[in-house]
């Protein structure tokens, strides 16, 4: 398949299935230095209104300047439905959606990467540090530590039921296996004393024992204030992060941002993870309107943590399995107002986007 | 018929409907007698191909598929309550019994069931009083004779009517259908709760198991693939993605939650992993034609069990082992989700199921042979003889090999059917249908 060659004509999908075949273009084959910048991400929302488009670092690969969507270097856009549909018909280079369902494309992730996306992200940001991050491949495909590979595990599965979440019409099975797994490595974690609870005040809100770590970890993500500050930040406050540069105002409206998840009061106490567990459960369930509204509202944050997860913005210099958690907590408090953008890096050019919503 | 095996599995290619406007192959089931092969795919589109005639002249082989009847099963519909899409996709069809001239199929999207007849006809009335031919009425005023409408043959016309639509039902994506043995009930399986329905009664249905848990929280594990029994009408069994299987009577109880039997290995612990669950999960639960064993089939293994014996399968087979050291990688790329089917042949002799890159396998359960063959256009025109694949799990690979870190994970094969009297096959690779036969000298 060429790039520029556009999907099957007359097809309903513009460019492939997650359960079918995948139509690749060879901007999006794997290179031989897999980087996981470059990698293009479609996120379908829940209603079909606002399709979005984020490319990464297009100077990685030279076909990229041949998408008009990626030319001018780092871009995201927002994109309604029918300028996308429009763009489609004129034969862009290999877009990986369906108009159901939000894909990642098969380039993304190759057979050899096994565990190591994370660990790479976690490499490229800190490629400026002389320092490696533990495990991570310098070069060489060693392998990461187990608890490193874990982490990556856990964290992929995290992104995975974001992802259940985002999807239209989510597979029951499959966020089944992925949440069980999410549990059985939380509870290995919780064996080993790896997992870093935050013990008191959290514990008496979680209602099952052996969720109580992944509760206040999750919470954290999702709460900025210091009534419950994140366990892996030794400093306690999450949503500074080394390398981040968010700026000062963008901290005025957590408030309401975040009152907008504590809205959300009955299932607060069970904590984000259980969050995001009863969501992808409940999605199945006969919902109210206004029960959806608070739905996409968490879909939004979902987004800033797979794409500061996916695209190596980690924005943080610490290595280890707190870091990846450390991308949601940090990705979580970007502002929901667009007053931060032109002098920031490009991390917060692309979490600023997002935010525009 | 000669012996299907000889000493290396032949099986000749015989034709290659490859379907031209090809949408995403979701099922593939040959009827009763093997005549006809329907298939499902993801635009909601049910194709029947009808096997020839034998010609009586080139009595090699037998006849080849071509397409019957193409209709438009399913369509894509919106839920509104909860703004979700409803996918027009063919999740399952199953045939009826022949009873008459006409043929009935029952097909599934995700929540709606359908019983479709497909009937010929091959003659039409000619000849009306206050009709012409082309049927405007006539003034009765022109009307001076009378003739009696007589029937004229015509081409060959293949109808598909839409005869019951059982739809709401279904919380849950449907997973499963199967046709009891009385001919007069089926069940349908979702994620969390199996229906029994009578094909007549499109308002009512039966709920004969339901696991969902009170708090949607705890839910662990979800139903896989559920079938009943082919001679006994009172049983059935479901799967699920913890990797059990239950067998349950109907006779005990109206709600089927406690199993009669329940069948599930002991994990080894030497292959103890964080996918050992999600491997576990049994995407396909097929009984044999006696209706003595059962075959399940896991990401990696095609286990048999007998239905006498609960604590382990009378017989494992590894369809592709040699991914268990790439379990990481699948997994993250959601290959590791993938739902194989299984079939059994007419004899239960053999078994089969699809793999990766195009692969399909074959066991046979007496010789304890079994072969990997390729489904691809590339290699296989038509009265070839397939050649067997192997794949090179490690270290040196050797002519003709191919190892594992260039399969192609997007090519799969989900779909595979068996003729039931017949060494026939059909493959389904994502976009194409495949109709083998093993070669007859």
């Amino acid at each position: 398949m060429n790039c520029g060659e556009s999907a099957r004509p007359g097809s309903p999908w513009f460019g492939g299935h997650p359960d079918g075949e995948r139509a690749q273009c060879p901007c999006l084959a794997p290179p031989t230095a897999w980087d996981p910048q470059s990698c293009l991400l479609q996120f379908l929302y829940g209603q079909p209104v606002v399709w979005r488009l984020l490319c990464s670092d297009p100077g990685l690969n030279p076909a990229w300047p041949a998408c008009p969507l990626t030319s001018g270097g780092f871009e995201q856009n927002a994109m309604t439905r029918e300028e996308l549909m429009g763009l489609n018909s004129a034969g862009p280079s290999g877009w990986l959606w369906s108009r159901r369902s939000c894909v990642i494309p098969a380039a993304f992730f190759t057979q050899n990467c096994v565990g190591m996306m994370f660990a790479r992200g976690l490499k490229r940001k800190s490629a400026e540090e002389p320092e490696d991050v533990e495990g991570c491949s310098a070069g060489a495909q060693a392998m990461p530590s187990y608890s490193l590979q874990r982490q990556s595990l856990l964290d992929m599965s995290l992104v995975k039921l974001q992802l259940c979440h985002m999807l239209v019409e989510p597979n029951l099975c499959r966020s089944v296996l992925i949440a069980n797994t999410v549990r059985q490595i939380q509870e290995e974690m919780t064996r080993d004393g790896t997992w870093r609870a935050v013990a008191p005040q959290a514990a008496g809100r979680a209602p099952l024992d052996r969720l109580v770590a992944t509760d206040i970890l999750c919470r954290s993500v999702r709460e900025q204030e210091g009534e419950c500050p994140a366990p892996d930040m030794g400093d306690g406050q999450p949503d500074l992060v080394p390398g981040l540069a968010v700026a000062p105002a963008a901290q005025a409206p957590r408030s309401p941002q975040s009152s907008l998840w504590e809205g959300d009061s009955s299932r607060e106490s069970r904590g984000g993870f259980q969050k995001s567990l009863d969501q992808i459960f409940e999605t199945l369930e006969s919902k109210t309107s206004g029960s959806v509204e608070e739905l996409f509202a968490d879909v939004d944050s979902s987004y800033y943590d797979l794409d500061a997860v996916l695209t190596g913005m980690v924005g943080s210099t610490s290595s280890g399995p707190g870091s990846g958690l450390q991308a949601f907590a940090s990705a979580a408090t970007s502002p929901p107002s667009s007053s931060c953008r032109s002098d920031l890096g490009e991390l917060d050019h692309a979490v600023e986007i997002l935010v525009e919503t | 018929m000669r012996g299907f095996w000889n000493k290396v599995f032949n099986l000749e290619v015989v034709c290659c409907p490859c379907l031209l406007k090809a949408d995403i192959i979701s099922t593939v089931e040959f009827n009763h007698s093997g005549e006809l092969l329907a298939t499902g795919d993801k635009g909601g589109r049910v194709v029947i191909f009808q096997q020839e005639q034998e010609n009586k002249i080139q009595s090699h082989s037998r006849g080849e598929y071509n397409v019957y009847s193409t209709f438009q099963s399913h369509e894509p519909e919106f839920d509104y309550l909860k703004s979700l899409e409803i996918e027009e996709k063919i999740n399952k069809i199953r045939w009826l019994p022949q009873k008459n001239a006409a043929q009935f199929l029952l097909s599934t999207n995700d929540k709606t069931i359908k019983l479709w007849k497909i009937s010929e006809r091959d003659k039409r009335p000619e000849g009306y009083n206050l009709k012409e031919e082309d049927g405007r009425y006539r003034d009765p005023t022109t009307v001076t004779t009378l003739r009696v409408p007589v029937f004229r043959p015509m081409d060959l016309m293949v109808e598909a009517s839409p005869r019951r639509i059982f739809a709401n039902a279904h919380t849950y994506h449907i997973n499963s259908i199967s046709i009891n043995s009385d001919y007069e009930t089926y069940l349908s399986a979702d994620d969390l709760r199996i229906n029994l329905w009578h094909l007549e009664i499109t308002d009512r249905s039966f709920n004969i198991v339901d696991i969902k848990p009170a708090n949607m929280e705890e839910l662990t594990e979800v139903i896989t693939a559920a079938e009943f029994h082919p001679n006994s009408c009172n049983t059935f069994v479901y799967s699920s993605s913890k990797g059990t299987i239950r067998l349950c009577d109907m006779r005990a109880s109206a709600l089927c939650d406690r199993h009669s039997k329940l069948f599930e290995e002991p994990e080894d612990p030497s292959n103890r992993s964080f996918f050992s669950e999600i491997i576990s999960s049994i995407s396909d639960v097929k009984f044999s034609h006696s209706g003595r064993y059962m075959m399940t089939r896991d990401y990696l293994s095609v286990k048999i069990w007998d239905l006498n014996m609960e604590n382990r399968p009378v017989e494992t087979y590894q369809v592709h082992e040699y991914l268990r050291s790439k379990l990481c990688s699948l997994y993250e790329n959601d290959c590791i989700f993938d739902k194989f089917e299984c079939c059994w042949n007419g004899s239960d002799s053999v078994v089969m199921t699809g793999s990766y890159n195009n692969f399909f396998r074959m066991f046979d359960r007496n010789t304890k042979r079994d072969i990997t063959l390729e489904a691809s256009r590339e290699n296989n025109k038509p009265r070839t003889v397939l050649k067997p694949r192997k794949v090179c799990a490690s270290g040196k690979r050797k002519k003709d090999e191919i190892s594992v870190d260039s399969l192609d994970f997007n090519k799969k094969i989900l779909h595979t059917a068996w003729h039931p009297k017949e060494n026939i096959i059909a493959v389904a690779t994502t976009n194409n249908l495949y109709i083998f036969q093993d070669k007859v000298n």
